[in-house]
Parts: C-alpha cells; sequence; structure tokens
C-alpha cells in the first residue's frame, strides 16, 4: 500500500521532471496517507503545483520544499492573511536593476551582500547609483527621451531629445548647445552647485535657470536643459525626471512583488484579492498622528473617537508618534509605559474593537529608541510589552512602514520632511503652494527622503525601505505641516495632521475624506 | 530605413541561435511596435484621402503595407524561435532552468514555459502504464539498462524506483538503472564509467 503510494508520488513528480529526496517522499506519503484514495491525486497535483511556483534552484526537491507546498495547499481555502500585511521598512525586498539585462533582480541574486545595519563603503555608493539607474532607466523610457520612430511625420509636438551623459560635456572643448542630462545636485564646494552622475561631476551656473515645479534639494535629481562652455554648464530650464504610473511599471517589469509582504507575485494581480475589496465597500482606515497619550484632552477625545467607531469597527487604526508631548528626560520610558497602559485600557473598554479593528503604532521622531536615522526601527518590546498582550492585533513597527490591504498599498512615513526639504531647497517656489511641489518631487523622485544625507542621514544598505518605485496607491506623510492631499500619476500624498484633526480613508474608491471631529476643541496648540 | 530595427531582433537571434538564449530586447521590440503604429496610422490617413478623391496615394500606402507585414514577420519569426529555443532547454535540463537562463527570459517567455512544463508532464502522465511515461529520458536509444557510475562528489542518500537506498559518497561506485541516474549526470553529481 506505503510503496504503492510512494511509487505513485516519485512517478508524478519525476513526470514533471522533479527528484525527490528520501525524506521528501517519505514525508509526502505520510501527508497523502490521511487523505482518502479519491482526493489524493488532485492533492498531489495541487502540492505538485505549488512546488513549481516555487523559486527552485535544481530538480531535487528536499523535505523543506514539500514542507511549504503542503502549507500553502492546506491554507489555500482561507487567504484572510494575504488581506492585509503590514511591511517593516527593514523587511521590505531589495532590487537591483540590472542594465544588461533591462531588469529588476532581487539583489540576493546579483550577489549584492546582505544589508547590515552600519553598512559600507560600497553601500553607500549603491544608495546613489541604485537612484540614479533607477531614474536613468525610467527617464529614458519615457516619449521624449525614446529614439525617433522612423516613419513617423514629425511635427513639433513630438520633438524628441536625447540624454547626454556629464562624461559627454567633460570632453568637449567647443562650445555645446541644447543639451539634456540627468544628474544629481550637490554642493562640493561651499556656494558652488554641481551637476553629478556616474561618469563625473560639472559645475553650473544656475543665474538663468528657470525652475519648473518641485522642491529642487541638495541631492536630488534632476533633468537639466541648458549649454556648457567653458568647463560650466549654464542652465537654462531644471526639471524633475518624468514620473511613471505604477501600471506602465508594471507593464515592463511583469508582477515582481517590490512592495513586499506575501508572495513573490504583486497583490495587484491578484483577481481573488481584488474580489475580497470589491465585497468589502465599507473598510475603513483611520490616520491619526501625533497622538500624545500624557496630555488628559487627548486621552478624552480618543475614547469619544472609540465610542464612535465602536458600533463600525473600521479595519485599522494607524496611530503616528510622537507618543508624548515632550521629552522626559529620564523618565521618558516609564512614562510612555504609563500612558500605553492607559491607552490599553481605554481601548479594551470597546471589545468590538479590540475583536475586529487592528492598531498600528508607527513611532515619531522622538520615541525612544535610536533617533534621527531613517528607517527607524519599531519602539522597543520592552515598552509595549503591555498592549501587544491585552490586544492582540497591536502592531509595532518602523518609520517608514509598509501596509498592503488587498490590492492597495500604502506608505506610512512620520518625520518632518516637508519643513525639512523647505528648508534645503535650492530655490524656494513663490506662488507658495508647497502641497503640490512636495507631492510632486517625491513622486518624480521615486523616494521619501530626497535630502542630503547630513540633514536626513539613513541607513545605507536600508535605503530600499524609503524608496517609492512602482508608486503606491497612497503615501501617507505625517508631519506637523498644515494638512493636505494631493494627487499625481495615479498617487495620493496626504498628511492628517494638523491637532487632531485626522483622515478617514475609504480604501476602495480611494477616497479620502478629511473630516475634523466636531467634538475636538482645537484649543491645545503644539 | 523602414523595418530597420525588426531586422536587428532577427540578426540578434542569428547570432545566439547556437549557444544560451539572449535576453529578451524589449525595448526594441517596443520600438517596432511603435514604428508599426505610426505607419499604420499613416496609411489609414491615406486610405481615408484616396476614398474621399485624392490621387497618387497608392504607391505609398503599398510601400508601407509592405514594411507593416515585414516588421510583423520578424516580430513573430524572433518570438517564435525564441519559444522554439526554451522549448529544446525544458527536454534538455529539464523543469528547472538554471538561474542564468531565466533571467534571459521575459515575463511572459516565463509563463509560457511554465504552461508548457505543465502540459507536458500531463501528457506524459496520461500515456503508458503504471503512472506514465517518461518522455525526456533516453533521447537516444540506450545501449544498456544498467550503467556503472562514480559519484563526485557527497549527494546523501539517494532513492531508487524499488525502494532500496543508496548512500552516494565522494569517489564510491555504483550500478545504477540508467533512466534513474542520468539526470544525476547531467547535474555533475554522477560520472558515467566507461570501461574499454
Amino acid at each position: 500500500m506505503t510503496t504503492k503510494l510512494k511509487q505513485n508520488i516519485t512517478g508524478a513528480f519525476k513526470m514533471h521532471g522533479f527528484t525527490l529526496r528520501s525524506e521528501a517522499s517519505k514525508y509526502l506519503v505520510d501527508v497523502l496517507n490521511l487523505i482518502n484514495e479519491v482526493q489524493r491525486e488532485d492533492c498531489l497535483d495541487k502540492i505538485i503545483e505549488s512546488v513549481q511556483k516555487q523559486q527552485l534552484s535544481s530538480t531535487l526537491i528536499d523535505r523543506s520544499v514539500c514542507e511549504q507546498a503542503v502549507q500553502e495547499c492546506n491554507t489555500d481555502q482561507d487567504e484572510s492573511d494575504d488581506v492585509f500585511g503590514v511591511i517593516d521598512a527593514f523587511a521590505v525586498p531589495r532590487f537591483t536593476y540590472v542594465t544588461d539585462r533591462k531588469k529588476f533582480i532581487e539583489s540576493d541574486t546579483v550577489g549584492i551582500p546582505p544589508p547590515c545595519l552600519h553598512g559600507t563603503a560600497a553601500d553607500k555608493n549603491r544608495l546613489f547609483t541604485n537612484k540614479y539607474t533607477m531614474l536613468l532607466q525610467r527617464t529614458q523610457r519615457h516619449d521624449l527621451f525614446t529614439p525617433p520612430v522612423i516613419g513617423a511625420q514629425m511635427d513639433e509636438s513630438s520633438k524628441k531629445f536625447q540624454l547626454k551623459p556629464i562624461e559627454y560635456l567633460l570632453g568637449s572643448t567647443a562650445k555645446l548647445g541644447e543639451i539634456i542630462v540627468l544628474g544629481m545636485l550637490t554642493q562640493l564646494k561651499e556656494g558652488k552647485w554641481y551637476l553629478e552622475d556616474p561618469t563625473g561631476v560639472v559645475q553650473i551656473d544656475l543665474s538663468e535657470a528657470n525652475f519648473q515645479n518641485g522642491l529642487f534639494t541638495e541631492n536630488c535629481f534632476v533633468l537639466a536643459e541648458g549649454w556648457y562652455e567653458d568647463k560650466i554648464f549654464h542652465i537654462n530650464a531644471f526639471g524633475f525626471p518624468p514620473p511613471e504610473p505604477a501600471k506602465t511599471t508594471r507593464s515592463y517589469f511583469g508582477n515582481i512583488n517590490f512592495f513586499g509582504g506575501f508572495g513573490n507575485q504583486c497583490a495587484k494581480a491578484s483577481s481573488k484579492l481584488r474580489q475580497i475589496e470589491q465585497d468589502n465597500e465599507d473598510a475603513m482606515f483611520v490616520f491619526l498622528s501625533d497622538v500624545w497619550l500624557d496630555q488628559v484632552k487627548v486621552m478624552e477625545k480618543l475614547r469619544i473617537l472609540f465610542a464612535g467607531y465602536a458600533d463600525f469597527p473600521p479595519t485599522c487604526f494607524i496611530l503616528c508618534g510622537n507618543f508624548l508631548s515632550s521629552h522626559q528626560g529620564s523618565q521618558h520610558v516609564k512614562i510612555m509605559k504609563e500612558c500605553f497602559h492607559n491607552l490599553t485600557e481605554l481601548i479594551c473598554e470597546f471589545p468590538t474593537l479590540v475583536e475586529s479593528s487592528r492598531f498600528i503604532f508607527v513611532p515619531g521622531p522622538q520615541d525612544p529608541g535610536p533617533m534621527t536615522i531613517l528607517p527607524r526601527p519599531p519602539i522597543p518590546n520592552s515598552v509595549t510589552e503591555d498592549i501587544r498582550k491585552k490586544i492582540p492585533s497591536a502592531q509595532f513597527t518602523s518609520n517608514p512602514c509598509r501596509i498592503q490591504y488587498c490590492t492597495q498599498e500604502i506608505v506610512v512615513f512620520r518625520e518632518e520632511i516637508v519643513t525639512k526639504m523647505c528648508r534645503n531647497c535650492v530655490k524656494f517656489p513663490e506662488d507658495g503652494e508647497v502641497p503640490s511641489h512636495f507631492c510632486k518631487t517625491i513622486v518624480s523622485q521615486g523616494h521619501l527622503c530626497p535630502l542630503p544625507l547630513h540633514v536626513c542621514p539613513v541607513y545605507w544598505a536600508y535605503d530600499a525601505g524609503l524608496q517609492l518605485y512602482p508608486l503606491p496607491d497612497l503615501v501617507v506623510c505625517a508631519d506637523k505641516f498644515d494638512p493636505f492631499h494631493t494627487t499625481s500619476v495615479d498617487c495620493t500624498v496626504m498628511n492628517p495632521v494638523s491637532n487632531y484633526q485626522f483622515v478617514f480613508m475609504n480604501c476602495t474608491a480611494n477616497i479620502t475624506i478629511r473630516l475634523s471631529w466636531p467634538l475636538m476643541d482645537l484649543a491645545i496648540c503644539s | 530605413m523602414l523595418a530597420e530595427k525588426a531586422l536587428e531582433l532577427i540578426a540578434e537571434l542569428q547570432r545566439t541561435i547556437d549557444s544560451t538564449l539572449g535576453p529578451y530586447n524589449e525595448d526594441t521590440a517596443r520600438h517596432v511596435l511603435e514604428e508599426m503604429k505610426a505607419l499604420f496610422e499613416q496609411n489609414q490617413k491615406d486610405v481615408s484621402a484616396t476614398v474621399a478623391g485624392e490621387n497618387g496615394l497608392f504607391s505609398g500606402v503599398q510601400l508601407r503595407h509592405a514594411a507593416l507585414e515585414r516588421n510583423k514577420r520578424c516580430l513573430l519569426a524572433y518570438i517564435y524561435n525564441r519559444l522554439q529555443h526554451i522549448k529544446r532547454m525544458r527536454w534538455e535540463f529539464g523543469s528547472v532552468l538554471p538561474s542564468d537562463v531565466k533571467l534571459n527570459l521575459g515575463e511572459q517567455e516565463v509563463q509560457w514555459f511554465g504552461k508548457y512544463n505543465k502540459l507536458l508532464a500531463n501528457y506524459m502522465r496520461s500515456i503508458g502504464d503504471h503512472g506514465g511515461l517518461d518522455l525526456t529520458q533516453d533521447l537516444k536509444p540506450p545501449k544498456t539498462l544498467f550503467i556503472e557510475v562514480r559519484c563526485l562528489m557527497d549527494h546523501g542518500e539517494f532513492e531508487t524506483q524499488d525502494g532500496n537506498i543508496v548512500l552516494l559518497k565522494k569517489n564510491s561506485q555504483h550500478f545504477l538503472l540508467r533512466s534513474e541516474c542520468e539526470h544525476l549526470i547531467r547535474q555533475g553529481v554522477l560520472e558515467h564509467i566507461v570501461h574499454g
């Protein structure tokens, strides 16, 4: 009986071109013995199918692969786990663009060592080159820069440009006109601006530059148009590399899971998840920022908020730091523990919320832990033990963090980034519409934090956690700045904060509605 | 020149025909499609002008149409020959492609490979008795059923179809069914000892 089953199994695997190791076939025999004979064939087919989906390096199948496959088949029926996921910035998959193959390939496969907190010089190098290659391939694919199509009629509107490397400028002695360069804006010497790309550096003259929309900060990548003479590149116009909708990116690179979370396929490709999303039209997300738990008034308002939602528990509450109103010195951790304890008791008064909502905590700049360097790890477990025990759905995550709900991709970032970028601008926009400029900047940079490392330090090897490529559906930048909400190329950027205002979001339609809670007075100002 | 880019694809195909599969040239393929779109639009315009009564546009339309057809043929040839190559690799390497080859495939080609794999496996299971017949084995008629092999590396336990377990240790020699150890020889675990 068993031997026949065994033969059956090895035979089936062999037909698919796999060989089982003896311990793997033993395991499968054990598993399939539990199933009655009629269903056995189907089960075996399913297992083989899920084995094929895994990333295999050889045709030899060992036990761990089989175990994973069987597990996948068992969980197939209830995909509830895949519906909602929180992805830590340190667990985001890392991809490298390989120019020869014109593909994004996982960094481990290319031979880049696994990331470590205090990276090597090579990691710092990669931080810049990765950004550059990503933007370069995106720009070259844009209509303006693709080579002209033969046979098409040329007209003025479809004028084509060609990107030149900086090398090309440095190598010429004559005057060059109408040149377009993609490079990084740097200040190598005090007060003098330079444009840098992997092939070289050139000094630029900004006196006649015409700035397009956006916040042009140091270390951001720009498309510069102008003329070159005597080792100085005179800029006529300054713009950002054109952004690309996530759909276009996916049409080129397939359904690779850039975002992180479950499986090798990105959530957008799953029709099952889309169906779940459409069936749950009332799914809600509540974003709160600067939740100062040590303020009595805040706790009172939270009580009103929770009471209001108790009958219709939202999918998720996202609470961003700082969780204390001011820094309490050596007492900070102790006070915070007490505050979290109070919060736990408050939430536990509403059992419906504990049962059906999730609570996600994103640390702010002043919360305990390593401070100013991004990505920032979650609040230490010792502080949050109590709340995690009593509210099982509470999750403490890093800053920034990514949230996947069905097919929606959300990035949450708690940092005074708008202010910092305004302060480090080459030229502050005159019209003062900062939100739209800011949105345009991060969308076209494909990065949450286009600032020099001395202004906004980043763990070099973990920079992938800050990248926005392909663009997510929603970026929440919790900032002290006035609340805003803008959309460009299918990506919504918003800021929920302004003293106890909060944002309610309906995920399916991707509509954000801003409410100022009617009972909240705005007496407390920061 | 019209249809020049499409010819580039064919030239690329020709260069790699006997060696490993080159990376899928998505950029050029898309460029050819763009060119075809432009040609088609101009043809549409000219044809509607001719219908409206204008003369002398006909030869232009015909030239563009010829270019369109040629582009289409080149693209199809490119894709078809690559698929043939991938199919051949299924028979050579088995169902798991080496990672460097796999990275050269386009997204759709990977999908196609998976589907072909499944089809082939289902067919092989449906023919013959005792759970199918492996057609990928013995691509050439074998001389003997059993062969003598030597292990080149430690491979651990190996289970033969009749249930015996053979320990494959480095430098040990075994007398095994050819059909069972053939894939191990291909992977470089075993070496066929040829006497004489």
